[in-house]
């Protein structure tokens, strides 16, 4: 079942109307993988779903969850924690929820353990950390917020880098 | 278009049934038949499908299918994937069905 939709058109306008008021601050998603703390940019998401059932498929790569039906329609499941090389839980949790993400024509879904909020951050409130070493091609920057430390993920690249892949 | 339902291991898998020759109940005697392991250990409880020069082994056959809807053939999805065996999808029930290429060239043999 859906949870919520990120975004209606409406919503988008009043986005960017509040962007251009607001010296183009970005929307990310922030979740959490293994309690890391993640953001996903929200214009990179078409809508978040509560766990489904996930259909493995054979002769694919190990970061292939499978496919899920989301309201009808078949949408590939990559296994994010695999990508950004985060240990990955035992089991899948049911607990878990399903960010699908747009890119083009491509649309993709990636388990994530928890969605926790919207934040809109401009780019004078992510501090770049440059104490650290960027580990996966993946991850487009480590951001210190507040006082935790949160990864931005590269879904464009994910997605290119899996539609590329024979 | 009928579609023959299996499953192997956990795979929910179909081929479309005008490309099947027979179905046999027994054991595996050759070592060509394309069944997906998840490892070495998998004991299948087994079904034989001939499809033209291909033998596709199934833990069970859930049953023949009428599918008259559209099968999702989705080009984008088939790429993200990367398995170009994999000829579309049959959504039945809510339950999706992988249909598999009857020229399917395995990578792992039973």
């Amino acid at each position: 079942m859906i949870f919520f939709k990120v975004m209606s058109k409406t919503d988008k306008n009043n986005e960017n109307i509040k962007a251009n008021n607001n010296d183009d601050k970005t929307t990310y998603l922030m979740i959490t993988l293994k309690n890391e703390k993640h953001l996903i940019k929200i214009s990179n998401i078409s809508r978040i779903v509560k766990f489904k059932q996930i259909y493995p498929l054979p002769d694919t790569d190990k970061h292939i969850l499978g496919v899920a039906n989301i309201s009808g329609e078949i949408i590939p499941i990559l296994n994010l924690h695999l990508i950004l090389n985060i240990p990955n839980k035992d089991e899948i949790n049911t607990d878990s929820k399903i960010v699908i993400t747009k890119y083009k024509d491509f649309l993709v879904g990636f388990l994530v353990d928890d969605v926790i909020d919207m934040i809109e951050l401009s780019n004078e409130d992510l501090k770049k950390d440059t104490t650290k070493t960027l580990e996966n091609e993946f991850i487009k920057g480590e951001f210190i917020y507040l006082t935790d430390v949160i990864a931005e993920i590269d879904i464009q690249k994910i997605i290119m880098n899996f539609k590329n892949k024979k | 278009m009928k579609y023959l339902l299996f499953k192997s291991n956990d795979y929910h898998l179909s081929l479309p049934m005008d490309s099947i020759t027979k179905i046999d109940k027994k054991k595996p005697l050759k070592k060509n038949i394309i069944y997906f392991q998840k490892n070495k250990k998998s004991t299948p409880n087994f079904y034989i499908i001939t499809v033209k020069n291909k033998i596709f082994g199934a833990d069970y056959i859930i049953s023949e299918y009428e599918y008259k809807k559209d099968i999702i053939e989705n080009e984008n999805i088939i790429n993200i994937i990367g398995n170009k065996n994999i000829k579309g999808f049959l959504l039945i029930n809510e339950t999706i069905y992988i249909i598999l290429d009857s020229n399917y060239k395995i990578r792992r043999r039973y």
